[in-house]
């Protein structure tokens, strides 16, 4: 007590002799050495945990994985059913009542399930059903974490677990964008109906990687019956065209080139770039003339799609317009236009040899280069 | 005399003393922004599934640079694992910046390359090109090599994009191994934005004493060579502290000459790399933005937290001397070229934050701490140090800069976690103990010295020596 | 008649592995890899009846050691198919190009898979 007091007062009589600047420097140093033990702690027993857990899932994994091996390569057995009743079987030796257990198996099922279809896909199915691993999707959808959440909905669109349809369905009107839209796709994948309204009342933008997921979905379901796509492409959200633009060459919906000979004049660049590579995809040969007339007046950009369309449609209409082209001062569309020259076969090439007398040397390099 | 000394000690206990105390405030900063980015990067990409990118028809085409000099020893080791990374609409130019060495000839005998006709698009100007070639394998089609005169790496690069085909371009050093899915995981950011994204940089990791295979790095260790150690603490630090708080408030200056994929027009409209400089990775940023800003385009820059890239760090003084001593050379260079951007609110956040905050904490920083070691030695030789006030301060600085390395630490533990030994963890821990009196003053030496040699005009690059990997 | 000898080149572990033992069952011998580098050395030392390989795998690329394969006299006879992830059009007719027997895109059906893999031994090319 009495050292105490003593050694009190003394520390207190150092710190008020402490010019400020020192005194405030003697509290950053005190709060400092308290964060870092607190974090070392932290950082140690972070890992001391992660490192039992991590030797713990490993263990179980590699029992998990066994019995998976086991099931793949006898599933196609002659009676599948004791297969599967077998399988189940000896999950149900391991203590799947404990929750990281049964996450693990959740996990690995998935991943199987990610690397095989048909067949395979089916079978592997039916055990993650029999072993009703789908209440774990459900949790998940149900989860307050949006992060969570919408693994949730891509793993019940994995397993096709159309069971959980309604619960998607409702978060079809979720606050967040990112839920909404994996929501809404897997909603069309689970039900395998084309209900695509959805793209007439979207107001947001469709960021171009839920574009891709969303075509990645559409175009791998079979779905009963297939939209016109071209049905949305007077939607005023330039994202939405977008997306229907590439479902259009996707499924070749021929019957949309006149809409695409329409978005020619769209006001944004971005659609005009992209119409003009459907019709070339397309070979529209009657949408020649009209990206001609287009020609004059876009940017060089848009000149080197048009001229790579005509490459593509090589009805053999174009080949003196192509011919001027191949002149023009900018690379990229003289280069293009040799290409699309060398497209057209026989006629295009003679035509190319015999500019290639008069051109300049860049334009010889390029005649050289694309008929090597 | 007395009244000079007084003022000198006036100006070393205030002005120091609270410039200090604000570059702490900006770390807590940064590590508070940190922190909320990486979460919010964990959050939104854990449950992504990159196949979509795989698979699809509609993924962006890719071009991938590297430049090469003299790299005989590993070029084609490096080759295949570029030609193998994860992605489909890809094609990888591999340039020999003139190298002195039989890099191209292995080149030739691996892939069975051949001359071909080229016509250049000779958007930016290079030195000139001796040849291209391509393989004579269908099915190496995405390989192009370029042959050139030397340039330097900045020249090749410009090389590089002139010859590329693709809208967005990687840019990478030759020597780096990439993990195969970087690709997949710079080109993602670019169109989950809602704005346009010009650039995207992956972090950097050193590649001492890890275990690679085949061009792939299969095992991750801490390097043996303690210098290199001291590397991969500072490399953490900058880039999980650093670089991510930058990008989160859309302030980045700097990607990584190592790993960066950018949008090639924006590229070609900047101008290109500069040769005029040592710091050309930061340069171009700093012009590209400009070239963003000049034409009032909203734009991003970002950042993933990732580790995509292994490089080999210098192993000996000499080596690191010299690129350091680049490196601070480069940094001022780029900020005295472009110091119009200093304070100017038309260039927003790169106006007001960023730049200030290079200069005055990135390049004042060292030369303030040096001109303070001089006061202080002169204090001491005059017997004028009030010892307990000293040892105060400089324990309060040391805290600081544990606290700081072990939150670098833990964000690594909490995230990526690629240092799965727990010795490695360890020898990580407590090398943040040592480097603020063995590696600190070294950096410290060399930044001081490249900012003398900037001044008296010195041009020397500093060659970078490689053993390679295995 | 010899056991047929099956060369699987794949780098996930859990299809490698499926696949393998799959394989084994049905009566072969056969050969895991899980990169270019390893297949080329198992190339060189056995006569593979079947090479089943992954189009993006390390260091040596599927399509690189189909062409390998199909180049080589000594080999030429030896029945490719290849699996990728990427069924795109060009990238299948790059494989075909190049020499391959049959293509499959990931993710696959087994008992396909098996099938294929029955039929390309039965009529041997050459």
């Amino acid at each position: 007590m009495e050292t105490f007091s003593f050694n009190a007062t003394f520390i207190l009589g150092f710190l008020d002799e402490l010019p400020p600047r020192v005194y405030l420097a003697f509290w950053i140093l005190l709060i400092c050495l308290a964060l870092f033990c607190l974090l070392g702690i932290f950082l140690i027993s972070k890992r001391m945990i992660s490192n039992y857990m991590q030797r713990r899932d490993r263990y179980w994994n590699a029992q998990i994985v066994e019995i998976m091996t086991q099931f793949m390569v006898r599933m196609d057995n002659a009676d599948p059913a004791d297969s599967l009743r077998k399988t189940v079987h000896e999950f149900e030796q391991l203590p799947l009542k404990k929750a990281y257990i049964k996450q693990l198996l959740y996990k690995q099922v998935i991943n199987y399930h990610r690397n095989f279809t048909g067949n395979s896909a089916d079978k592997l199915r039916d055990l993650f059903r029999k072993l009703k691993l789908d209440s774990l999707t459900e949790h998940k959808l149900k989860s307050w974490d949006s992060s969570t959440k919408i693994a949730g909905i891509l793993e019940a669109a994995e397993m096709q677990l159309e069971n959980l349809s309604p619960v998607i369905e409702r978060l079809i009107y979720s606050k967040s964008s990112e839920i909404r839209i994996e929501a809404q796709t897997t909603y069309i994948y689970l039900n395998k109906h084309h209900s695509f309204h959805f793209l007439k009342e979207l107001n947001e933008p469709i960021l171009e990687w839920h574009q891709l997921i969303l075509l990645n979905l559409i175009t791998h379901i079979k779905l009963k019956e297939l939209p016109l796509f071209s049905t949305w492409l007077n939607s005023s959200n330039s994202s939405v065209v977008e997306l229907c633009l590439k479902l259009v060459l996707h499924f070749q919906q021929f019957e949309a080139q006149d809409k695409l000979i329409q978005l020619l004049e769209h006001p944004d660049v971005k659609i005009q770039s992209l119409a003009i590579k459907v019709l070339g995809e397309f070979e529209a040969v009657k949408a020649e003339e009209s990206l001609e007339k287009r020609y004059a007046l876009v940017d060089d950009k848009l000149k080197v799609d048009i001229i790579h369309a005509l490459g593509r449609i090589a009805s053999g209409k174009q080949l003196n317009f192509l011919l001027e082209a191949v002149n023009s001062p900018v690379f990229e569309i003289a280069f293009e236009a040799t290409q699309a020259l060398q497209n057209h076969g026989e006629p295009g090439i003679s035509e190319l040899r015999k500019a290639y007398l008069l051109a300049p040397t860049i334009t010889k390099e390029m005649i050289e280069q694309v008929l090597a | 005399m007395k009244i000079l000394i007084d003022y000198i000690q006036l100006f070393f206990q205030e002005f120091i003393f609270y410039y200090a105390l604000a570059v702490m405030f900006s770390y807590v900063i940064i590590a508070l922004l940190s922190a909320w980015e990486m979460r919010r990067y964990l959050h939104k990409n854990t449950p992504t599934d990159y196949r979509n990118l795989l698979v699809s028809e509609f993924a962006p085409s890719v071009s991938i640079i590297a430049p090469a000099y003299n790299e005989e020893p590993n070029i084609v080791d490096n080759v295949r694992s570029l030609l193998s990374l994860h992605y489909n609409n890809y094609e990888v130019v591999v340039v020999n910046d003139g190298s002195k060495d039989d890099t191209l000839r292995q080149l030739i005998m691996a892939f069975e390359l051949v001359k071909v006709d080229f016509a250049i698009n000779t958007r930016i100007k290079t030195e000139s090109v001796r040849g291209i070639y391509r393989s004579e394998s269908k099915a190496l089609e995405r390989l192009v090599v370029i042959d050139k005169e030397n340039g330097g790496k900045a020249d090749a690069l410009n090389a590089g994009i002139n010859v590329a085909k693709n809208d967005l371009i990687l840019c990478i050093d030759a020597d780096c191994i990439i993990e195969p899915d970087a690709v997949l995981k710079l080109v993602k950011p670019f169109m989950d934005e809602p704005v346009r994204v010009i650039g995207a940089g992956g972090v950097v990791r050193i590649a001492n004493s890890c275990e690679v295979q085949h061009g792939r790095l299969v095992k991750v260790h801490m390097p043996d060579n303690l210098l290199s150690r001291f590397q991969v603490l500072e490399y953490l630090r900058g880039f999980l502290m650093g670089r991510l708080a930058w990008s989160r408030i859309n302030g980045l200056l700097i990607v990584s000459g190592a790993l960066g994929l950018f949008d090639k027009d924006i590229v070609i409209k900047a101008g290109g790399y500069s040769t005029k400089t040592v710091g050309e990775d930061m340069e171009l940023i700093i012009r590209m933005r400009k070239y963003m800003h000049k034409h009032k385009l909203p734009y991003k820059l970002v950042y993933t937290p990732e580790p995509l890239c292994w490089t080999e760090a210098p192993a000996n003084l000499n080596v690191l001397g010299r690129q350091r001593n680049r490196w601070s050379r480069g940094t001022l260079e780029s900020l005295l070229m472009h110091r119009d951007i200093l304070f100017n609110p038309k260039y927003g956040t790169l106006g007001m934050l960023s730049f200030p905050y290079w200069l005055l904490v990135e390049w004042l920083g060292p030369i303030l701490e040096f001109i303070g070691l001089i006061i202080l030695v002169t204090l001491v030789a005059l017997g004028l140090v009030h010892w307990t006030y000293s040892l105060i301060l400089f324990a309060m600085v040391y805290a600081f800069v544990l606290v700081i390395s072990t939150l670098t630490i833990i964000y690594e533990e909490l995230s990526y976690r690629q240092y799965t030994s727990g010795r490695d963890l360890i020898k990580l821990w407590i090398l943040s103990f040592l480097e603020p009196f063995i590696y600190h003053p070294l950096i410290l030496y060399w930044e001081i010295k490249g900012n003398f040699d900037f001044l008296t005009g010195k041009k020397a690059w500093g060659k970078m020596s490689r053993n390679g990997f295995r | 008649m010899p056991i047929p000898k099956i060369l699987v080149i794949e780098d996930e572990e859990l299809v490698r592995k499926v696949v393998e033992f799959r394989l084994k069952k049905e009566g072969y011998d056969v050969y895991p890899a899980k990169d270019g580098g390893e297949a080329l050395e198992l190339i060189e030392q056995h006569q593979f009846d079947v090479i089943l390989v992954d189009i993006m795998i390390p260091y040596v690329g599927g399509l690189e050691i189909t062409q390998k394969v199909k180049s080589d006299p000594k080999t030429a006879s030896t029945q490719i198919i290849v699996v990728s992830a990427n069924g795109l059009e060009n990238v299948i007719l790059e494989a075909f190009a190049l020499g391959a027997d049959d293509f499959i895109a990931k993710p696959f059906n087994l008992p396909e898979l098996m099938m294929r893999v029955k039929k390309h031994i039965k009529q041997p090319v050459g």
